[in-house]
């Protein structure tokens, strides 16, 4: 029987500006990833709507900024795949759940799973580099528990509420995600990208479909 | 222009650039030559003359210094560069053309003069390097000084036909209490 999930990956469209925006003002976005905690509302839209923005069609876009969505919760967070490099086949993962009483739950995992599976099989990349602050421990445990090692510590390397923290820094190779995968999708078949996406358009297609 | 008893370290200026491109041509990626996404740009001399007029733009790559011995002959470049004001550390670069003279005293002069920049001059707190899986004589060299292996990055950077492993080194301030 396929494994059903109410939790997928899209693109992040324009229409998500507003909680994406809501998402990125909160102090909790610069303390778990970067930003300053004195840009304008204006600047953060601003940003935002540059990353939202499509690249044209003859360019290489350097970075992929995807919604964790739910049939049941609705958007709740915010991945970025950023400094894809094509020559390297390596890109960084950056992920914001805005939905705090979700960011210890499995629909994270199961959204960080998706992501770093259109990595590997979407976006054919050999490397996926993962970087989290010592403090973050949801993060690490949803990292590790995604396959990634930790190669490499930086000790005292940022700087939050006037302390210092080390910086951990992960890496995924496609041979240890297609094991973990393979894993996976033996203990539960119809769980791979693929499937996820067929349920989508099922799900959608029952939405705009009126009774 | 800083004058030590083996090599006298100044800014690399334009008319470096023609030298400045052996680094690139026909060597190896050197990690401070990257960019952001870790990869190797090929840039021409007129692209070098201009960064070396105007300084870095998109690049990782830092302010350069060139190396040059006692005769005036340029052995190499240098970097250091303060990271973000509020991480207090910095980031340092050491390229010879050959890299063999990272285990002569121009290796270390060259890189005590970096350190002494970045920790009494600026009072960093910590300085930061890379290194490739090949640049054994850069990393001894590192490891020599004190430098702390912060781990090794596996297949970062492919050229020649295979992925490369990069690691990062770093070393505190002594003078200043962690």
């Amino acid at each position: 029987m396929a494994y059903k999930t109410s939790v997928y990956i899209r693109r992040a469209e324009r229409e998500d500006l507003d909680t994406v925006v809501q998402w990125m003002e909160d102090p909790d976005f610069s303390h778990f990833l970067y930003g300053e905690a004195t840009r304008s509302p204006r600047r953060v839209r601003e940003q935002i709507i540059t990353m939202l923005g499509r690249s044209p069609g003859n360019t290489v876009p350097l970075g992929v900024y995807l919604i964790i969505d739910s049939t049941e919760f609705g958007p709740i967070g915010l991945i970025s795949l950023n400094n894809i490099s094509w020559r390297n086949r390596s890109l960084n993962i950056d992920a914001y759940v805005g939905k705090k009483n979700l960011r210890s739950g499995h629909l994270t995992g199961i959204g960080f799973f998706r992501a770093t599976e259109y990595a590997f099989y979407e976006l054919n990349m050999h490397r996926v580099n993962l970087f989290v602050y010592s403090f973050n421990s949801p993060s690490i445990r949803l990292v590790e528990r995604s396959g990634a090692v930790r190669e490499l510590t930086m000790k005292d390397h940022i700087v939050r509420d006037g302390k210092f923290y080390d910086l951990y820094g992960y890496g995924l190779l496609r041979p240890e995600f297609d094991k973990l995968h393979a894993e996976f999708m033996s203990r539960a078949p119809g769980y791979d990208l693929e499937s996820n996406v067929r349920a989508w358009e099922e799900a959608t297609r029952a939405k705009e479909t009126p009774a | 222009m800083i004058s030590g008893t083996h090599v006298i370290l100044r800014t690399a200026e334009a008319d470096d650039a023609a030298d400045f491109r052996r680094l690139y041509y026909p060597a190896y990626p050197r990690p401070a030559l990257l960019d952001r996404r870790r990869e190797y740009p090929f840039p021409t001399t007129s692209d070098l003359r201009e960064f070396l007029t105007s300084g870095p733009k998109e690049t990782a790559a830092l302010d350069m210094l060139a190396i040059e011995d006692t005769t005036g002959i340029i052995r190499g470049y240098c970097a250091m560069r303060p990271a973000a004001v509020e991480l207090s550390y910095a980031e340092i670069a050491i390229m010879f053309h050959d890299n063999a003279e990272c285990a002569s005293p121009l290796g270390s002069e060259t890189l005590e003069i970096l350190l002494n920049m970045a920790f009494t001059n600026k009072r960093l707190r910590k300085a930061v390097a890379h290194t490739l899986d090949q640049e054994i004589e850069l990393r001894a060299l590192m490891a020599n000084r004190g430098f702390h292996s912060g781990g090794v990055q596996r297949d970062v950077i492919y050229f020649d036909g295979r992925y490369h492993d990069l690691e990062a080194l770093y070393l505190f301030n002594p003078a200043i209490e962690i």
